[in-house]
């Protein structure tokens, strides 16, 4: 008799110390409305930084092509997009491209640091190694968005697609600020 | 008797404690402050240099005697290092608040092909319309960044980004006689470098 309403007494113990645990877990910390997942990848604190089309020389930069090389345009106006992607699942991924709305070309970058000189340099594809998350921060890998079509305010959201090598591709919507979040 | 005695050796207790105090404390005024960034000791002349900023108007460096000058070599096509540094100097320069215009941000293009004075000027405004951006000629630039033993190259880009250019990205500091006296390096951090500031200005 003891017996059974001491298991009672510590069933219901263990029931009353899981739930508050699981309505933890639902609990947001308020930085996006819902979680941006595909396959086994999940991006959180996405952001933009903000870019103005210049008064001097403005204009809207055209679409790239062999012969106008967008890159020698000097109106050609640039931009970056950060995030972190948390990779749950066993085994390694890699973004394999990027594209948006917004920008008429995007690649993806490294930065390098040496004797405090720093290398920019276009990488095939970013590693999303298994169990582990990958941040792109300023500084380090970055998503380049090259030759707006519209200005970028601090508030503004961006498109954003990511295509990765396994866990296929993902468009969602990143802020504009001057700061990761 | 021994009242005195006691009374005595207070009495020099008393006068070593103060003798001590006023030594640590003109220790401490005379020690070097206590930086983030890297100090440049001892301080040294920097070689003015001539650029232009945008409706072409001629800028040399000494015209900002009497600041506090922060320097650094970036560039437009550059959208990820040169961004952070203009945003830390941005948040640096807001931390001193009035202060802060005891401070000059100048950024010198290292890619004068694409970056006119016009450009690089309106865009480091975009951040704060007290910085200015400065560019020149090939030979022009290559002077000051020789002057402060800036490295800089071309590299290979992509038809979308057209080259890009490798570059020294530290910060270097004139004090208001025109000496380099401190140079911060890449990503330290908009509170470390107000923090420096605010100790500079403190002398």
């Amino acid at each position: 008799m003891f017996t059974r309403f001491l298991s009672l007494i510590l069933t219901v113990a263990l029931v009353a110390a899981c739930a508050p645990a699981a309505t933890e877990e639902h609990q947001d910390d308020g930085h996006h409305d819902e979680a941006i997942t595909v396959g086994n990848l999940e991006i959180t604190d996405a952001w933009v930084r903000p870019a103005t089309q210049m008064e001097a020389g403005g204009g809207m930069a055209t679409p790239a092509s062999e012969q106008t090389g967008m890159g020698m345009d000097p109106n050609t106006v640039l931009s970056a997009a950060y995030m972190v992607i948390h990779n749950e699942g066993g085994e390694a991924d890699k973004l394999l491209s990027a594209s948006s709305d917004v920008a008429a070309a995007v690649e993806l970058h490294n930065v390098k640091m040496e004797n405090d000189v720093m290398t920019m340099f276009q990488v095939p594809f970013i590693e999303v190694a298994a169990d582990e998350h990958t941040t792109l921060k300023p500084g380090s890998y970055h998503v380049m968005l090259i030759g707006l079509n519209r200005d970028l305010k601090v508030g503004d959201h961006v498109s954003l697609t990511l295509n990765f090598e396994k866990a296929g591709s993902v468009t969602f919507e990143a802020e504009v600020r001057e700061e990761a979040p | 008797m021994p009242r005195l005695r006691l009374f005595l050796i207070a009495f020099v207790i008393g006068l070593v404690g103060v003798a001590g105090i006023a030594w640590i404390s003109q220790q401490v005024r005379a020690t070097p402050l206590t930086l983030n960034g890297v100090a440049v000791e001892p301080p040294r002349p920097a070689t003015d240099f001539t650029l232009t900023t945008s409706a072409q108007k001629k800028v040399n460096l000494s015209d900002f005697r009497g600041q506090y000058v922060l320097l650094f070599f970036g560039y437009r096509f550059c959208p990820d290092v040169c961004p952070l540094t203009l945003q830390e100097l941005k948040k640096a320069s807001q931390t001193l608040g009035p202060q802060a215009e005891r401070i000059q941000v100048l950024m010198v293009s290292v890619d004068p092909e694409r970056d006119t004075p016009d450009l690089i000027d309106a865009h480091v405004k975009q951040f704060n319309p007290n910085f200015v951006g400065l560019s020149g000629t090939a030979e022009e630039v290559a002077l000051a960044a020789q002057a402060f033993n800036i490295y800089y190259a071309k590299e290979a880009g992509s038809v979308n980004t057209g080259y890009l250019v490798s570059h020294s990205a530290s910060i270097t500091m004139l004090d208001p006689d025109g000496n380099i006296v401190e140079v911060f390096p890449f990503g330290l951090g908009a509170e470390a470098i107000a923090a420096d500031l605010q100790a500079w200005l403190a002398r």
